[in-house]
């Protein structure tokens, strides 16, 4: 992928972070939003996000619900590189996702 | 009508004459579509949605992603051909690789159908009018529903407890 805009992190000091499954914003500036469309298929979508994310059922059903009920939801986050590749899987499973910086 | 069953390592596809005629239609409007490559079609809008806001940024991704984009979209559809060959009905056995492509195909057809229908609404049990003119486009926009919803059931076997 596009290998001259992978975006540096310089890191001055090491913060202990606790384990944790939720996207951390800090330090990933680039997010992947899915948005709710009248078509696909909630089983579909909770799939897909098992498959192109290996996130568990419950997560990726959590996921689904928050586009389904909210309209959107962040669903990977990380590097321009990794956002853009996600997207990319994503439009191929014909999901609506879009990418946005992290403010 | 059981389309999908478990076969072995991957998945027995089954379908009559009438129902693989419908979907080797469905292929053949696909590709046609495809290979028109016209942004400004609607349905191609959304089989590949913008990424980006920012049109500089919506370019660079495009030139990225774009041709392998529409790669996979074709794949699924030469996939689906290559299990229906012939003129009469249907039975072929899936691996792996191809029941994705398969869930991919259904998915870029039902999104197609959704725009041509111009549906806004999440889709739920509504009646067909049979009088609707495009009563046809219907049936078939739930007609893939049900094979995806099948073709998922036999992969993952989770699938019906928690959605059926």
């Amino acid at each position: 992928m596009r290998l001259e805009r992978t975006e540096t992190i310089e890191r001055t000091e090491t913060v202990e972070r606790p384990e944790s499954d939720e996207v951390q914003e800090v330090d990933r500036p680039w997010l992947v939003v899915v948005w709710n469309d009248p078509v696909n298929l909630m089983s579909y979508v909770t799939f897909v996000f098992q498959k192109l994310f290996g996130y568990s059922r419950e997560k990726a059903t959590r996921l689904m619900l928050q586009v389904h009920n909210e309209g959107r939801a962040v669903v990977s986050s990380g590097s321009r590189e990794k956002a853009e590749l996600d997207c990319f899987r994503l439009h191929g499973y014909g999901l609506w996702a879009t990418i946005t910086k992290s403010d | 009508m059981e389309y999908f069953t478990p076969h072995g390592d991957g998945v027995l596809l089954r379908l009559d004459e009438d129902e693989a005629g419908a979907l080797r239609r469905l292929v053949a409007d696909m590709r046609s579509l495809l290979a028109h490559d016209d942004r400004s079609d609607p349905a191609l809008e959304r089989l590949y949605p913008n990424a980006y806001e920012d049109p500089e940024d919506e370019r660079k991704y495009r030139d990225l992603v774009g041709a392998e984009l529409r790669n996979e979209k074709a794949r699924a559809l030469d996939t689906m051909a290559a299990n229906m060959t012939g003129d009469g009905r249907v039975e072929a056995e899936l691996d792996a690789e191809q029941v994705q492509r398969w869930l991919t195909g259904l998915t870029d057809m039902r999104l197609t159908l959704g725009v041509r229908l111009g549906v806004t609404e999440d889709l739920g049990g509504e009646q067909i009018d049979p009088d609707d003119p495009e009563a046809f486009s219907w049936s078939l926009l739930h007609w893939l529903g049900w094979l995806q919803e099948q073709l998922l059931e036999v992969i993952d076997p989770d699938h019906r407890r928690t959605y059926g």
